[in-house]
């Protein structure tokens, strides 16, 4: 099985958490819970990344070369038990990017539809 | 504060809970730093939103945290394991074996109920039918171990009103070895007895055989240390007697000292002097010879008519066919000797019939009682290994019917089919080796039963003096298993393959479109497992009936035993034959009371009494009945046989035989020889045709005692069963004790409350009275009623062991046949309910629905045993082959059985949900 190299496209549509857990991330590296934390202070908390699934995430992630494990950043504690950090690599990142050009394109076509969220119900406009 | 704290730790045991679902890996690389995550996320929201939150929180986590590690297990699974079909479809048929059987433990793995169903129904009729078949071949097919090719057993019976004796008198014996010598290449007489034995090592009681000269080397023995007997040695009116040792004796007793030649051993008190030893094994035609003596040592057991008169019948032949003499030649030769010798003491009288037979080895080595209950447990476990097979097919061909889309799955996506078939091969096998072993234990295990069951010995050969078979010998015999595990292989194999191997590619795209759980699907193949369950119910009538009738056996042979109490009895045996007691007839009566009176002084036996005979073990003395004195003459074919007993005062009343009129002996009585006797009912109803008995006179005659006076009848108590339970009761007739005063045989009876423990003080008694005697018996009345019925009860409970296991099998098959139909038929269930069916209907339905199976197995098995039940005739008493009480019992338990084993899953199908039942695909 020679992998050539993966195309952005192959991994879409991207599931929902990859894509959070992508743009919690961003440039940074984070551990699983500073994922959490980002992807919460991000969206005000009205999203949130659940542990148990999150850490599978991650792992299948790395696998899957969007993302790689990282040393810990300078000056992190080491309180508790022993944190893996995590950044984003350049396919991870495109593969993001793609998807949110995905999203983007279905948007559009969603508005067209008059099914835009300014037309959401409860909406004022 | 603690609230909160107590609150996170359960919650926080129940995230790591969930986490389990993880496989293992992934597990230890993160649920540390999970756990931390989901704590610190609680904990935030439990300040920051309040509990309610925290605990919503936690519950989505937990909910997640199962359905995550559920995917990625999975994922695991799917990337480690796939079929080796899907893997490689090219792969040629003799390689990845261990694909296939890695695939069949997988399968195996998947389905680990039904797995369990297969390998213990297989290891059940394997091990059952591998113990039953090893009794089997140690009772009837196991060579004896001596040659016995061309061996016959002529005997010569005048026949009279149906009764016979085959046994010679030692002068026709002689008479007859000399006449027909050219038949035969050897004649020799033996006779089964037992004695006190006094040697080195303590005096015991053991069995040996009286035989003519020749009869060891007849059955092929040779001697390990010195010789054999020789012809001058045969009537052993020479001094000393001599004597032949078993190998067994010899190591037991002499620790295999060959100087035991020319030492003197005492038996019944004579001396007779070792002259040989028998080679290792050879236990002579009985199987438990301890030594052999000559016939003439009969002189000083038996007394001295033994030797000289033709009327006492003691002495067996065998013979060994001379080369070139068929059986039929030497039947003639022997007709013609025979009769000549019956007739030279007369012409037969009328009603009387000369018998001439020359029984081939076969016949007496097993007797035709044993045969037919082994035979009969035979059949039983054979029953039990179909009705297995059945359920077996039964298991795979449901499991190859579920499986159909998927094999057409896997021919249509391009699997072959020779492939498929291996598959299935190998777990078939990998099935079948793991019931075989389990079915290895369960013979052992089986087998240990069956020894356990066992009275202590096993009668084999025809009549008292052929052959013992010491259960001990019983073993699982491997060949005999590996029999059983091959015929269920093969079963498991063919049933395993021909679903698979029916599924043609034509058919395919049916199959395919076919969901599961359409209507009317339960066609062809539902039947026909019907109909296996059918065959399985017949089965189980016929065990069903044979265990009833085994039963209903056993309850009348105990009924029949009420004729004594045997609860607080203990009974001695023993003899003074050859001790100084015996040396006059006085003495031997001091000697008896003495002991008895010893006996009387213990503490705790509250009445002793002797007597000739004990219940249920035989009839020492028989005779019969000429006539009565003014009343009845018996022809000469139509002389009823009583039993004769001399019995002691207290007889009676230390047995519980119950006096139903006159009166029994006074103190008197018991010592003068008065020809007085006290009979039973049967004798009164035989004898006297329900007159009063009272005062009347009959005759009984003793070939040695002609024109004694007749005997008055003074009592009459109630049946008391002595010989074997099948006999049934005879008539008998007990005499005063005094009547023969040289009888140096007797049994010791004590009633006491606790009877065992009385035994050391007995002993104690006769040892006192004269160290030398053994006691050749030992028994509570509990057990002599245990050992008069053993047999019977060994048949009984086995035979309902596998009447009970073969209904549970039936049952488990009818439940898994209703259980799969109503799984099938749940779309049409559920539209039937969804159209007002009431679930009493819908639980009729399923019930019905094998009704008829159910109606022509019942019939069938029940003409089965209405054909079979005959066979068994010579194992019942008192119970009629075709009890119609015991065939609808049969009918009606295993209605029952079908009954509840249908309607427990049709109640399910009732409680079916209409909508879920017709959404689901």
């Amino acid at each position: 099985m020679s992998e050539s190299a993966p195309r952005p496209e192959d991994h879409l549509p991207l599931p929902p958490q990859f894509y959070h857990v992508l743009l919690a991330l961003g440039e940074e590296r984070l551990h699983g819970y500073g994922i959490i934390q980002a992807f919460e202070a991000m969206t005000e908390g009205r999203e949130t990344l659940l542990p148990g699934s999150l850490y599978a995430t991650l792992a299948r992630m790395v696998e899957l070369g969007l993302l790689e494990p990282a040393g810990p950043p300078r000056g992190a504690t080491s309180g508790g038990p022993k944190r893996r950090y995590y950044r984003s690599t350049v396919l991870g990142r495109s593969v993001a990017r793609a998807e949110s050009a995905r999203m983007e394109r279905l948007l559009r076509l969603a508005r067209s539809r008059r099914m835009g969220p300014d037309l959401a119900p409860g909406a004022t406009s | 504060m603690r609230l909160w704290g107590r609150g996170a730790a359960v919650a926080s045991a129940l995230f790591r809970l969930a986490f389990r679902f993880f496989p293992r890996g992934h597990r230890e690389l993160t649920e540390a730093e999970a756990v931390e995550a989901f704590k610190l996320g609680y904990r935030r929201r439990r300040t920051e939103s309040g509990l309610a939150c925290a605990w919503r929180y936690a519950g989505r986590s937990v909910v997640d945290a199962v359905a995550a590690g559920w995917r990625t297990r999975r994922r695991h699974r799917a990337r480690t394991r796939q079929p080796p079909v899907a893997r490689n479809p090219e792969t040629g048929l003799l390689t990845d074996l261990g694909g296939d059987v890695r695939y069949a433990f997988r399968r195996m793995g998947r389905a680990p109920a039904f797995t369990a169903a297969v390998v213990l129904i297989l290891a059940l009729g394997v091990g059952v039918n591998a113990a039953v078949f090893s009794a089997l071949k140690t009772a009837l097919l196991e060579p004896p171990p001596y040659p016995s090719e061309r061996l016959v057993f002529p005997s010569l019976t005048v026949q009279r009103s149906g009764t016979e004796r085959s046994n010679w008198s030692y002068l026709d014996f002689r008479d007859f070895r000399q006449a027909t010598g050219e038949a035969f290449d050897a004649i020799a007489g033996y006779a089964s007895r037992s004695a006190s034995w006094t040697a080195p090592g303590e005096t015991a009681y053991v069995p040996y055989e009286l035989v003519t000269p020749g009869y060891l080397e007849l059955l092929g023995a040779v001697p390990a240390v010195g010789r054999f007997f020789v012809p001058e040695e045969e009537g052993a009116t020479s001094s000393p007697a001599v004597a032949v040792l078993s190998h067994d004796t010899w190591q037991s007793r002499f620790g295999g000292d060959p100087s035991v030649v020319g030492r003197s051993i005492t038996v019944d008190g004579v001396r007779v002097q070792v002259v040989g030893v028998a080679g290792a094994g050879f236990r002579g035609l009985t199987g438990e010879a301890a030594f052999w003596v000559p016939v003439g040592h009969a002189r000083a057991t038996l007394g001295s008519w033994a030797m000289g008169s033709r009327t006492s019948h003691w002495l067996h032949a065998v013979a060994r066919l001379a080369p070139g003499v068929a059986a039929e030649g030497a039947r003639a030769r022997v007709a013609a000797v025979g009769r000549a010798i019956a007739l030279a003491d007369g012409p037969l009288e009328a009603g009387e019939r000369l018998v001439v037979r020359v029984a081939p080895f076969r016949e007496v080595w097993t007797n035709p009682a044993t045969r037919t209950s082994i035979w009969l447990l035979a059949a039983a476990a054979g029953l039990v290994l179909l009705i297995a097979i059945t359920n077996l097919a039964s298991l795979l061909l449901a499991r190859g019917r579920r499986e159909s889309r998927e094999t057409a799955v896997r021919l249509a996506l391009g699997a072959g089919r020779a492939r498929l078939l291996r598959q299935r091969l190998v777990e078939s096998l990998v099935l079948a080796l793991l019931a075989g072993a389990g079915g290895l234990l369960m013979a052992a295990w089986a087998a240990g039963g069956i020894r356990a069951l066992w009275p202590d010995r096993l009668t084999a050969g025809a009549g008292a003096d052929v052959r013992w078979i010491d259960p001990a010998t019983l073993s699982v015999d491997l060949q005999v298993v590996g029999v059983g595990f091959a015929i269920a292989t093969l079963a498991a194999l063919v049933f395993a393959l021909l679903p698979a191997a029916l599924q043609d590619g034509g058919r395919l795209m049916t199959t395919l479109k076919r969901g599961p759980g359409t209507l009317g699907e339960s066609g062809r193949r539902g039947t026909g497992r019907s109909w296996l369950l059918g065959g399985q119910l017949a089965f189980s009538v016929v065990l069903l009936v044979a265990a009833g009738l085994l039963g209903g056996t056993l309850l009348r042979l105990h009924g029949e035993q009420k004729g004594f109490d045997h609860e607080g009895l203990l009974v001695v045996g023993y003899t003074f034959a050859g001790r100084p007691a015996n040396a006059s007839a006085p003495a031997l009566a001091a000697a008896h009371d003495a002991f008895r009176h010893r006996v009387e002084a213990l503490p705790g036996a509250r009445s002793v009494a002797l007597g000739t005979s004990a219940p249920l073990s035989g009839h020492p003395v028989r005779t019969r009945v000429s006539g009565v004195v003014g009343g009845r003459a018996f022809g000469e074919e139509a002389q009823p046989e009583i039993g004769v007993h001399s019995v002691s005062d207290g007889y009676f009343t230390t047995l519980g035989i119950d006096l139903v009129r006159g009166r029994t002996f006074t103190e008197e009585e018991f010592r003068r020889a008065g020809p007085i006797a006290v009979i039973n009912r049967a004798a009164a109803r035989v004898l006297f045709s329900g007159e009063d008995p009272l005062g009347r006179r009959f005759r009984m005659g003793f070939s040695v005692e002609e024109g004694n006076p007749p005997w008055t009848v003074v009592g009459v108590v109630d049946d008391v069963l002595y010989s074997t339970p099948v006999e049934g009761v005879m008539p008998e007739a007990y005499v005063p004790y005094g009547v023969w005063p040289g009888q140096a045989y007797a049994n010791l009876f004590v009633r006491a409350p606790d009877p065992a423990a009385l035994l050391p003080g007995v002993r104690e008694a006769m040892r006192a009275v004269d160290p030398d005697v053994p006691f050749w018996r030992t028994m509570t009345g509990a057990e002599l009623r245990r050992r008069g019925v053993a047999d019977t009860r060994v048949l009984a409970f086995v035979l309902a062991l596998f009447a009970g296991l073969a209904v549970l099998l039936s049952a488990a098959g009818v439940w898994a046949v209703v259980a799969q139909a109503v799984a099938e038929r749940r779309r049409e269930i559920g539209l039937r309910m969804a159209l007002g069916a009431e679930a009493v209907e819908v639980e009729g339905l399923m019930v019905r629905r094998g009704s008829l199976p159910l109606v022509v197995g019942g019939a069938t098995g029940l003409a089965i045993a209405a054909v079979g039940s005959r066979y068994l005739t010579r194992l019942l008493f008192r119970t009629d082959a075709h009890d119609p009480l015991i065939f609808a019992g049969a009918a009606g338990v295993v209605t029952a059985t079908w009954l509840l084993a249908s309607w427990l899953p049709a109640r399910a199908a009732a409680r079916v949900d209409p909508i879920e039942a017709l959404s689901s695909e």
